[in-house]
């Protein structure tokens, strides 16, 4: 099976191929360096020449206060390139998996979140992760989107912003105490956990659309 | 009321102007005066009127340009909207955007409650639904009105050079016949309609929030073309064809009709679509086009 991830140097990129890594899978996997997602163009090209069974888009420009004020570049990472990776798989006849965001609701609910409930983006990241999963179902109807939330794994976590895990470890070699917001609750999630579950559903076939996959439970920050 | 139109040229702009300078001072600027792409000037201009409500008549509105250029239609239908909500909340200025009945993907066959759940299928549905929740997300005196089906003046959307009641009139000149969609189904308004009952809200003072405004009911391409040329008296026969649903080759719904009900609940007087169509034919005889 092959396997065509973009994002190889993110934590869930790192994972996906850390697991796959040896028969019956075949890994093709591209960072930034080797294959810019917003280049349309080259895209189509490479998936074409690959020709894997299953595309992983593993990308994501986070939220950023620069974002804010000039989302272009974000949407362009999270939802226009998106439409593009599903046309080429809706083309090429191959399922699309793209993860998504918490973000994508707006946390009114206090309750956690179901599949079936409206998205409800409060800001331009979470907007421009539901645009991209919008573009991901109706370009490709075999999309796959999952969203998660709070992920954390590997050694160096994501590329950005390392992990929350790693960011507490670094602080607690130089600092005593530390102020974590209490008010804000997630599903933190283990990449590890992320990926298998991830796998799991595309062994089961699992019907295209939105699959939540997040460690059970929920806390806060200061909580985990 | 103070009011800033922005897209006084267009055709929804056009008709604001008109009604709206009866009773309030109107400054109304066109797409060129003021590109609300332009976050800097937008603040600047914002603030140099000080208006009470924005209403921004402006957007990339052509669907299959918006298929092919999501990042243009993104900056204008969205990322425009960012900035124009931030400064709206800041100086406590309502601000009224318009939106579509392209935010649905048309499966539910009945017409649409406000409430109801978006979905859209193409690049332009996704702009303008991105742009209602960035309007709704940072303002929190944000009106977004959903329409449908527009129609109005002589020379309608320029973006589209022309509207369908025009372009059915135009046909009539040299043809006997003309295949219209009947699979799609459409609620229409009168752009004369629209611009009253988007005043009307303004002067109600309405909660913030979404507002679907149409002439009431709904009817396929079809029937509304043999409408109008029944109306209209234009010796052209309208022959119903069954598209599947395509339009060129980007995906719309096949049911967009919009429910009136809400707007009815708060006192607004809505005309069924066929009584606001007449009324546009006897404007275009008025003015010779017929």
């Amino acid at each position: 099976m092959k396997i065509f991830v973009i994002g190889k140097k993110g934590q869930l990129g790192q994972e996906i191929e850390r697991r796959c890594g040896g028969a019956p899978y075949k890994v093709f996997s591209y960072g930034r360096e080797d294959l810019d997602i917003t280049d349309h163009k080259k895209v189509s090209e490479v998936v074409g020449k690959v020709g894997p069974d299953i595309v992983v888009n593993c990308t994501a420009l986070h939220a950023s206060l620069e974002s804010e004020k000039k989302p272009g570049g974000m949407f362009e990472v999270n939802a226009f390139a998106v439409k593009n990776l599903a046309l080429v798989c809706a083309k090429n006849k191959i399922p699309l998996v793209t993860y998504s965001t918490d973000y994508v609701f707006s946390g009114m609910k206090g309750v956690p979140y179901k599949e079936s409930d409206h998205p409800t983006p409060v800001q331009m990241f979470g907007i421009s992760k539901y645009m991209g999963e919008l573009m991901a179902i109706n370009y490709c109807p075999d999309s796959i989107v999952i969203r998660t939330s709070g992920l954390y794994g590997g050694l160096r976590g994501s590329r950005s912003k390392g992990n929350f895990v790693l960011n507490l470890i670094q602080e607690s070699k130089t600092k005593k105490t530390i102020e974590v917001s209490s008010d804000q609750i997630f599903s933190p999630t283990y990449v590890e956990d992320l990926v298998a579950a991830s796998f799991e559903l595309l062994k089961k076939k699992a019907r295209p659309g939105i699959h939540h996959i997040a460690n059970g439970g929920y806390c806060s920050w200061a909580d985990f | 009321m103070k009011i800033l139109l922005i897209g006084k040229n267009g055709q929804i702009g056009r008709e604001i102007l008109k009604l709206g300078s009866k009773k309030n001072t109107v400054v109304a600027l066109s797409k060129k005066e003021l590109d609300i792409t332009n976050w800097k000037s937008t603040r600047e201009v914002i603030t140099e009127v000080g208006p009470e409500v924005v209403i921004n008549g402006s957007g990339y509105h052509v669907v299959s340009d918006c298929e092919n250029f999501p990042d243009k239609a993104f900056e204008l239908n969205t990322f425009a909207l960012k900035n124009l909500s931030d400064i709206c909340a800041e100086r406590k200025i309502t601000v009224v955007n318009f939106s579509t009945d392209k935010v649905f993907d048309g499966k539910k066959n009945k017409p649409y409650k406000e409430k109801d759940e978006a979905n859209p299928l193409q690049v332009y549905g996704m702009s303008k639904l991105a742009g209602e929740i960035v309007a709704h997300s940072y303002c929190d005196k944000a009106i977004t009105i959903r329409t449908c089906g527009v129609y109005g003046g002589l020379e309608g959307s320029r973006a589209k050079k022309g509207n369908f009641v025009l372009m059915i009139i135009n046909e009539s000149k040299n043809k006997k016949s003309l295949e219209i969609s009947s699979e799609q189904f459409a609620s229409f308004i009168n752009a004369e309609d629209l611009a009253r009952i988007t005043l009307e809200l303004l002067s109600k003072k309405v909660d913030s929030g979404i507002y679907h405004v149409v002439n009431e009911g709904y009817a396929s391409w079809a029937e509304f073309g043999d409408t109008i040329t029944k109306i209209a008296n234009l010796p052209l026969t309208v022959v119903p064809k069954d598209r599947l649903g395509s339009f060129s080759s980007v995906k719309i719904p096949l049911f967009a009709g919009l429910d009136v009900s809400k707007i009815k609940s708060i006192g607004i007087k809505v005309k069924p679509w066929q009584d606001g169509l007449k009324e546009y034919i006897s404007f275009l005889r008025s003015q010779n086009v017929l």
